[in-house]
């Protein structure tokens, strides 16, 4: 049998739970890209097309893949969003040590040289969850007295969401939006009235305030992560589209819908690809 | 630098070093024990019938144990394949190649007689392994594992509470679309919830490397049908059921109070209009399904659609009316 060499390997960390690091073998990393998947997804599932990107591209054989799994019917998005603000450290700028070297064995040949770049990446509700942590990062900086020693690492990010509920699901679609997605999923939200459930409705306190605090600082100089590049599914039924007034100017992709605005498919539909790896959405 | 030792190297680290260390804590009788219902739960004694003793086997640490093995024996199975497909070191000669050293003699010969009682599984190729083992691995969540162990490991008494507890349920979402209940009772069920997706996936649909119990449970079905494996099998199509009754009793759901109190009023009076019409309904039971055949809607419902059930005449959108 013809063996064909994987570009990424994965692993699996011990802590946070559900979350996995797909290992470059490239001879040089350059970036640690994090995706933060939405309602339906899994942390890794929901992106094994992205993961294929390897055959594409140079730019994701030299990319470090961190995948972030949360639990969409109980974890809060203030929950996710803090661990992704203070978990994220042991993973860029440097690279994960114990991912690095196994029983002896290196991951590659350059296991210490810090990432250059930080993407995050994320669906429909994982877009609210990267937005209200990097929110919290600026807030946290900004009452520090923006020092250097004091600015998160999520500053330097780059933002590239797909189909973001940062402005709420579509007030009469929610429920129906979720059991389109996954009956079970939704019946278990809806029952436990998951904390989710509510601040999602458009113009709650949270995502309001997520907003306001992200627009405030978002023009300022070093505040640039603030700054999202979105793509909305069109049409795209289950979340408003609609983006924040400091964001850069959105794109809609005809044809997709909101789960599969964020699934590409090689000589069909790679523009997620090239989203992902320029922010350009044509 | 080959991804291949690397691999190994990760997947003996992170996944069978662990499990191999929570196998090996444990006391020696409840380890006998555990070792004793795992085997003839998935009919694979060399014994036949191995007697275990109910109290016993009821204990949680037991079936906990069990449970690890039983994943166990599916971790290793994955190494297996991943040898054969290239994607792990390892020679065809050692059955599970480095990861043989890492775990106990006792628990490898369970894991070896389980392996052969299923069937193999079709070699997938490198691309399909790697897609095969992150989807398996995302599908291990908390409630996958508390289905699998209800599904093999509960006793009479403990199914039969639960899918009470499920029909329970679609009563109260029938008669209340606006139904709000408190996190820890919904964490209770939701093994049988979105916990069971993913297992469910596994019965219904063919994958590159189906998850190994029920493979067993399916295999014993075609040896014995009228032994554990019908047990087995009859659980899971009894979770179907209750999952559909569920699904059904979803499409109904609202946070709009308005909408939900006309539902009510509806399901009342045909509940009312039912007992007049037919004497063939014991006390207490509903002679309602819902019909499911159409597509599901998040307007409000005021007068929710049936379809009746053997004798009854069907009727339509007649409550309240």
């Amino acid at each position: 049998m013809a063996v064909t060499e994987s570009k990424h390997s994965p692993y699996k960390v011990k802590s946070p739970s559900g979350w996995s690091l797909y290992v470059s073998h490239h001879s040089r990393v350059r970036r640690l890209v994090v995706f933060v998947h939405g309602f339906n997804g899994k942390a890794v599932t929901t992106w094994s097309d992205f993961e294929r990107g390897g055959g594409n591209s140079n730019w994701w054989h030299e990319s470090d893949l961190l995948f972030v799994g949360y639990e969409s019917t109980r974890d809060t998005i203030t929950g996710v969003a803090n661990r992704l603000r203070f978990e994220l450290s042991k993973f860029y700028p440097t690279p994960l040590p114990e991912a690095m070297v196994v029983r002896g064995v290196q991951a590659r040949d350059d296991i210490t040289s810090p990432y250059q770049e930080l993407i995050l990446i994320a669906h429909s509700l994982g877009g609210v969850v990267v937005r209200r942590a990097v929110c919290d990062a600026a807030m946290e900086w900004d009452l520090a007295g923006r020092t250097q020693a004091t600015r998160s690492i999520l500053l330097d990010a780059q933002l590239r969401l797909f189909s973001p509920a940062t402005a709420g699901f579509e007030a009469a679609g929610f429920l129906g939006s979720l059991r389109a997605m996954s009956i079970w999923r939704a019946v278990e939200i809806f029952l436990r009235r998951s904390p989710a459930y509510s601040q999602l409705q458009p113009n709650s306190s949270s995502l309001m305030e997520t907003r306001q605090r992200t627009e405030r600082l978002a023009a300022q100089e070093g505040f640039e992560a603030l700054r999202a590049r979105i793509v909305w599914a069109s049409p795209d039924e289950v979340v408003i589209s609609e983006r924040y007034s400091t964001d850069y100017v959105d794109d809609s992709w005809d044809g997709t819908t909101h789960s599969s605005v964020c699934k590409p498919r090689a000589g069909k539909f790679e523009q997620p690809w090239h989203f992902a790896e320029t922010g350009r959405t044509r | 630098m080959s991804g291949r030792h690397y691999r190994t190297a990760v997947y003996l680290s992170t996944v069978i070093e662990p499990r191999a260390e929570r196998l090996r804590l444990n006391e020696p009788s409840l380890r006998q024990t555990a070792f004793a219902l795992a085997d003839r739960e998935l009919g694979i004694s060399r014994q036949g019938v191995v007697p275990v003793e109910g109290a016993l086997s009821a204990r949680f640490e037991v079936k906990r144990w069990a449970l690890d093995l039983v994943q166990c024996s599916n971790e290793l199975r994955w190494f297996r394949t991943g040898i054969a497909a290239g994607y792990f070191d390892g020679s065809p000669d050692s059955i599970y190649g480095a990861a043989a050293h890492l775990i106990d003699v006792e628990t490898a010969d369970f894991a070896s007689r389980l392996d052969e009682s299923v069937p193999s599984p079709q070699l997938p190729d490198f691309d399909e392994f790697h897609r095969s083992l992150a989807a398996a691995d995302d599908a291990m969540t908390a409630g996958f594992y508390k289905c699998v162990e209800m599904l093999l490991f509960s006793t009479f008494d403990e199914w039969a509470a639960a899918m009470n507890h499920l029909s329970v349920l679609t009563a109260q979402m029938s008669d209340n679309p606006a139904l709000s209940i408190d996190a820890a009772s919904v964490d209770q069920l939701s093994w049988a919830l979105a916990g069971a997706d993913d297992l469910i996936a596994w019965v219904d649909e063919e994958t590159a490397i189906p998850y190994i119990a029920l493979e067993a449970i399916r295999a014993k079905d075609q040896v014995d049908p009228g032994d554990w494996g019908f047990e087995n099998s009859r659980r899971i199509e009894q979770l179907k059921d209750r999952r559909n009754g569920i699904a059904a009793a979803a499409f109904y759901l609202t946070d709009d109070q308005g909408a939900a109190a006309s539902t009510r009023i509806a399901n009342l009076w045909r509940s009312l209009d039912a007992r007049t019409t037919t004497d063939s309904v014991a006390p207490g039971e509903s002679d309602w399904v819902f019909d499911v055949s159409g597509p599901p809607t998040t307007a409000p419902i005021a007068t929710p659609r049936y379809e009746i059930r053997k004798d009854n005449p069907p009727q339509q959108g007649t409550a309240g009316s």
